[in-house]
């Protein structure tokens, strides 16, 4: 796509101005709440950020003197609302068009733009002669918002970037899931059955095309996360129904076969795969403890598990697996995963969920302990267990004082650290915060960003 | 389009062989000027014998330099005329032939249009220029001291630039700099960043005169606005002392970090090279003649009377004087305040010299939208954006003309003149005011004569007579003056002019540093937050219309605001909940709050609450604010940003760029109203 000279809209992108749009004409089905005032107050906000386009601004003031039309406001204050709106829509409209030296009439102005020559004649009585009829007045000012839909607002949205990208955003999902269910088809009776190049059978055939198709799909970020997506859905990844426990050893069978290709087609797609669901366990403080000391015997799912929680307790199961030390050798499905990376977010946001999974971790990989043991041992300290703390039992002041004093030696005990590598770390410290009384800098690298995206 | 003939004649094609390009050189030189197609050219003077010697001198020197073509003798008066300094490597013949002539190329290629056709398209883009100030909304200050007043007087080209001419005495260049040695009456133009050092003798340049004993200065000289002019006196010194007489100057190269403004916005690509193709890796070069239109600055013999009585009265006066300009639109009071504070600052006799600039449009010091007090002890040696500091006292007006809110401005003016009472008195004092001399400018103008009591009132341009009325006659001298000759138009609008000046205030680093290398979006921002205790903001003030409260980070998010700071106990307090952004309604009067500074709304985090800023206040002011207890407001006025800075060069930031359209504008369809007032009724003429 040619780029064009870059130019400040007062909209922050397409939808916002279609959304104005149907907030200004709204449909005609009755049970929609009416939005024009709000519309108004989004146009108001716009004009303090960047001159707003005539049409807008017009449809604006018309709408302004409609809703002021009510028997609470007098009749001329009325007419002077609809008088003014209308002046400033044909003024507004017909200026522009003058270009040449000398002035043009307005007539003819009017009429290179369609404009009924009604329009012109109303704004000339408003302008010089007596105050138009309030019954005209609220006839033109209607046929004016009708010739500004056809005139501007039609044409707003129907190509907009944006709902071609919603559109597409819901036809990659549509894919993904399509593939997925394929695959499940084609696999679920026969899982073992081997993945060859070149299998020419009706069944070897489809699953060929079913990875092609993934890696097609991965071949940007975006289709990426959907495929993701797809597969942590329930009957993908995760077992349907509620007895997942019993069924997780099925889904690993089944699905195993497709990581590992797509791990091959696109290396770091299991990697992915595991940062999104350690994404899904993070948003699942809430798990029941009972849950995960179930989990924890031989990475098996507690049969009682409630719904919500088997999901996560898969997607653990899921995790569990995929860090095993025998599956993250060369030439398995959990090469491309970054253990350490993993742990490192552990680390960051430690619960009882990260701890477990850490334990898992440090287990299959010890050449790992002596590098985080520290922090690990200070992690843990903070992960409490969920049960405990949410039981909502009043908990005896001694427990508190106990925990009072343990965060204060872990406190010491971080101070004593700092001390000792002060010499580096600080100085690394105050290049890195930089604050100036209640403003603080940006910590961290900071990475280019256009205005308005956080 | 047309071309010249002469060029036509002159030009090698590359086909030809050296004797038939010899051939048409001399048929060239042959004509008589009167045979070239130029309607526009005025009758010569009379000394153009002298010119043309010099011009082919001029490139008899020039091609020693350059070492690239030896001059043969030849030439008649149309082609000596015609010679400009552009040699192009290119197309000189190693065997030596005759200067090569050539149209310089502007960068925009115009450099080959025939004079009328320039002439024409400079009209054409002055009226253009007329239309966007019409449309804008800050179009009664619109003010520029280049502009205008060209498409009249536009002489034919080549221009002369420089009088002085290089000779093998008087020049002397090395990599990085430059030698010249001025005779008496001497000028010489460049353009680009250098420093200027005097090395014998004492020159002017843009009413500073600089000496032997002053120190070195750095020249900006863009070609947005007009060039200065480097000029070595012409008279014996009044004591009749036998000293150096003309001038020695070394110009070296500074290397600045605003040379790169035009690698964030392509507006402004080339501003600092001459406008034809430029292969030095010096910061400057000399134009001596060009055929590209470049303005440059003469000082109107009429105004060197009242400027020197004007001196008088600074250095030996009773009282220090206050100085209003006033005048139409472009007709140079910049340029002249310019120029009085650097004889002035120059002269010795004062210390320093209070400015008062209360053109919100095209503000000498701050950028666009604001209004200050500004203690002046250096020349000003450079356009508006080459120079914006930090004044004494600052207000935000928050728009480019003072009438969205003319009761605030004029309270902003008073607290400012109460300033410069209480702290200033004894400095004269310089009141460069708005292009607005009509209606409510008018009304405005006269509410500033009264309350400043200015003793001399300067008009420039016409029209004077509607503001003559105003002044009281006994207590104040008025003075008429022509506007400012100018030869040459620039290319930008004033609208062109206030991005490069805002552009230029975020991007510095502290007085005379900029770094452009770096794009706004890329700065890592301040993070501030705006609810809690630890408030870094305490409110936002919208100018103008009422905001719904559900729609205030709509209309602040990605904007410029001004930051406002007022002590405590006159913070009115502002309606706030916990969650969203603080607001205050009622406007801050001038009396008790100041601004200090611009910042950029980046993002609002509305889940954290806090404001991502980008801000070139300096971190100690920022502390100051935290220690004495000041509350901080951002007012949003109507100031606006470029796109290019809302854009991360290069794409990023996932596709999409909030408020930045890069879709081809719908013709027509959708246009914003764009006001203009130069429409003519029949029968007005």
């Amino acid at each position: 796509m040619a780029l064009h000279q870059p130019r400040v809209v007062p909209w922050r992108n397409a939808s916002e101005l279609f959304n104005l749009r149907n907030d200004f004409y709204p449909s005609l089905e009755s049970g929609e709440p009416d939005r024009r005032s709000a519309a108004l107050a989004k146009v108001a906000a716009w004009q303090v950020r960047a001159r707003i386009p005539h049409a807008i601004e017009a449809t604006a003031q018309l709408t302004s003197a409609l809703l002021l039309d009510t028997p609470a406001a007098t009749s001329l204050q009325t007419r002077l609302a609809y008088s003014t709106a209308i002046c400033r829509f044909v003024n507004g409209l017909l200026d522009p068009a003058q270009q040449s030296q000398f002035a043009l009439p307005m007539h003819l102005l009017a009429k290179n733009l369609n404009l009924p020559a009604s329009f012109v004649e109303l704004r000339h009585a408003a302008t010089h002669e007596a105050l138009p009829s309030l019954t005209v007045l609220r006839t033109v000012a209607l046929r004016a918002l009708d010739w500004l839909w056809g005139d501007y607002w039609a044409a707003i949205g129907v190509e907009s970037d944006e709902t071609r990208a919603g559109a597409e955003e819901g036809l990659l999902i549509e894919r993904a899931r399509a593939a997925v269910k394929t695959w499940r088809r084609e696999r679920r009776e026969n899982p073992l059955r081997p993945i060859k190049e070149g299998d020419s059978s009706e069944e070897g055939k489809t699953v060929a095309m079913v990875i092609r198709e993934c890696a097609e799909l991965c071949k940007n970020d975006e289709g990426m996360e959907t495929l993701i997506e797809a597969l942590l859905e329930e009957k993908a990844l995760i077992p349907a129904g509620k007895k997942k426990g019993k069924m997780m050893k099925g889904a690993k069978l089944l699905w195993t076969p497709l990581l590992v290709q797509l791990e091959g087609k696109v290396p770091g797609f299991v990697g992915r795969l595991v940062e999104a669901m350690g994404e899904v366990l993070k948003a699942a403080e809430d798990l029941p403890a009972a849950l995960l000391r179930g989990v924890k015997k031989g990475c098996e799912i507690a049969e009682d598990a409630p719904g919500d929680a088997e999901f996560l307790a898969a997607v653990f199961a899921w995790l569990g697996f995929l860090t095993q030390k025998k599956q993250t050798g060369t030439g398995c499905v959990g090469a491309g995963v970054a253990l350490e990376e993993l742990v490192k977010q552990i680390l960051l946001q430690p619960n009882e969920w990260n701890m477990q999974l850490l334990n898992h971790i440090f287990t299959e990989h010890p050449q790992l302990k002596p590098k985080y043991q520290t922090l690990a041992d200070l992690a843990s300290t903070q992960a409490q267990p969920v049960d405990k703390r949410k039981s909502g039992e009043k908990r005896p002041l001694e427990a508190i004082e106990a925990e009072i004093a343990a965060f204060e030696e872990r406190f010491n005990k971080v101070q004593q650290q700092r001390a000792k590598t002060r010499p580096v770390a600080a100085e690394h410290e105050e290049r890195a915060i930089e604050s100036a009384g209640k403003w603080k800098r940006w910590e961290g690298a900071w990475i280019a960003k256009p205005l308005g995206v956080v | 389009m047309p071309k010249r003939t002469r060029e036509e004649a002159v030009k090698p094609a590359p086909r030809l062989s050296a004797v038939a390009q010899r051939r048409l050189r001399a048929a060239a030189a042959a004509a008589p000027p009167h045979a070239t197609p130029e309607p526009a050219r005025k009758p010569k003077p009379e000394k153009s014998v002298s010119n043309e010697e010099l011009a082919q001198k001029r490139a008899e020197i020039e091609g020693k330099i350059a070492g690239r073509v030896r001059v043969l003798q030849g030439g008649g008066p149309a082609g000596v005329v015609e010679a400009t300094e552009e040699l192009s490597p290119a197309r000189a013949s190693p065997e030596g032939s005759s200067v090569t002539v050539a149209a310089a190329g502007s960068p925009s290629g115009r450099g080959e249009e025939s004079a009328l056709a320039r002439i024409k398209r400079q009209r054409q883009e002055k009226r253009l220029d007329e239309d966007v100030e019409m449309l804008s909304p800050g179009e009664e200050s619109e003010e520029d001291d280049v502009m205008g007043t060209t498409a009249e007087s536009a002489a034919p080209v080549p221009s002369q630039f420089s009088s002085f001419v290089p000779t093998d005495e008087n020049y002397n260049a090395t990599n990085s700099s430059m030698t010249f040695r001025l005779q008496p009456g001497e000028t010489l133009v460049l353009v680009g960043i250098y420093e200027i050092a005097v090395t014998k003798g004492s020159i002017t340049i843009s009413g500073a005169k600089l000496s032997d004993s002053s120190p070195k200065q750095t020249i900006y000289a863009p070609t947005t606005h007009a060039l200065p002019v480097i000029e070595a006196p012409s008279k014996r010194r009044r004591d009749g002392s036998e000293k150096y007489l003309g001038a020695e100057i070394r110009i070296t190269s500074h290397h600045s970090g605003l040379a790169d403004i035009g690698k964030l916005c392509p507006t402004f690509n080339g501003v600092w090279k001459r406008p034809s193709k430029d292969h030095d890796s010096r910061s400057f070069s000399p134009i001596y003649s060009s055929t590209v239109n470049v303005p440059t600055l003469t000082i109107p013999s009429a105004w060197k009377t009242t400027l020197s009585s004007l001196l008088t009265r600074c250095t030996d006066g009773p009282r220090p004087p206050t100085i209003l300009l006033t005048g139409s639109k472009s007709a140079g009071k910049s340029t002249f305040s310019r120029i009085f504070s650097n004889t002035l600052l120059t002269s010795g006799g004062v210390e320093g010299i209070a400015y008062l600039d209360i053109d919100p449009g095209q503000p000498e010091f701050t950028p666009p939208g604001s209004i200050s007090l500004s203690i002046l002890n250096s020349p000003i040696l450079g356009p508006p954006f080459t120079h914006t500091h930090i004044p004494v006292r600052w207000h935000h007006i928050g728009y480019t003309s003072p009438r969205e809110d003319p009761g605030h401005y004029i309270n902003s003016i008073i607290d400012l003149l109460s300033a410069y009472r209480q702290q200033y008195a004894s400095t004269p004092l310089i009141i460069n005011t708005m292009g607005w001399t009509k209606g409510l400018g008018l009304e405005l103008l006269q509410d500033i004569l009264v309350h400043s009591q200015a003793s001399d009132i300067i008009f420039l341009g016409n029209g004077a007579q509607s503001v003559s009325e105003l002044v009281p006659p006994n207590t104040a001298t008025f003075h008429e003056l022509p506007s400012a000759a100018v030869a040459g138009a620039t290319r930008f609008t004033p609208a062109d002019l206030r991005t490069l000046h805002t552009m230029s205030y975020f991007h510095r680093q502290g007085l005379g540093d900029w770094n452009f290398s770096t794009p706004l979006t890329a700065i890592a921002p301040w993070m501030v937050p705006f609810t809690g205790p630890n408030r870094g903001v305490d409110a936002v003030h919208i100018m103008g219309e009422f905001i719904a409260p559900s729609e205030i980070v709509t209309a602040v998010e990605g904007t410029i605001v001004g930051i406002v700071v007022v002590a405590e106990h006159n913070f009115p307090g502002s309606s706030s909940s916990d969650v969203a952004l603080p607001v205050l309604t009622a406007p801050l009067a001038p009396d008790v709050a100041e601004c200090r500074g611009l910042a950029i709304i980046r993002a609002v985090d509305s889940e954290q609450g806090l404001l991502q800023m980008v801000s070139t206040v300096a971190q100690e002011e920022v502390e100051r604010w935290d220690k004495e207890g000041l509350k901080v407001v951002l007012v949003r006025g109507r100031l606006e940003l470029s796109p290019w800075e809302m854009i991360v060069p290069g794409g990023g930031g996932n596709g999409e760029i909030p408020w930045v359209s890069t879709v081809l504008g719908t013709k027509g369809r959708g246009a914003v109203w764009r006001v203009r007032r130069n429409v003519m009724r029949r029968g007005q003429q």
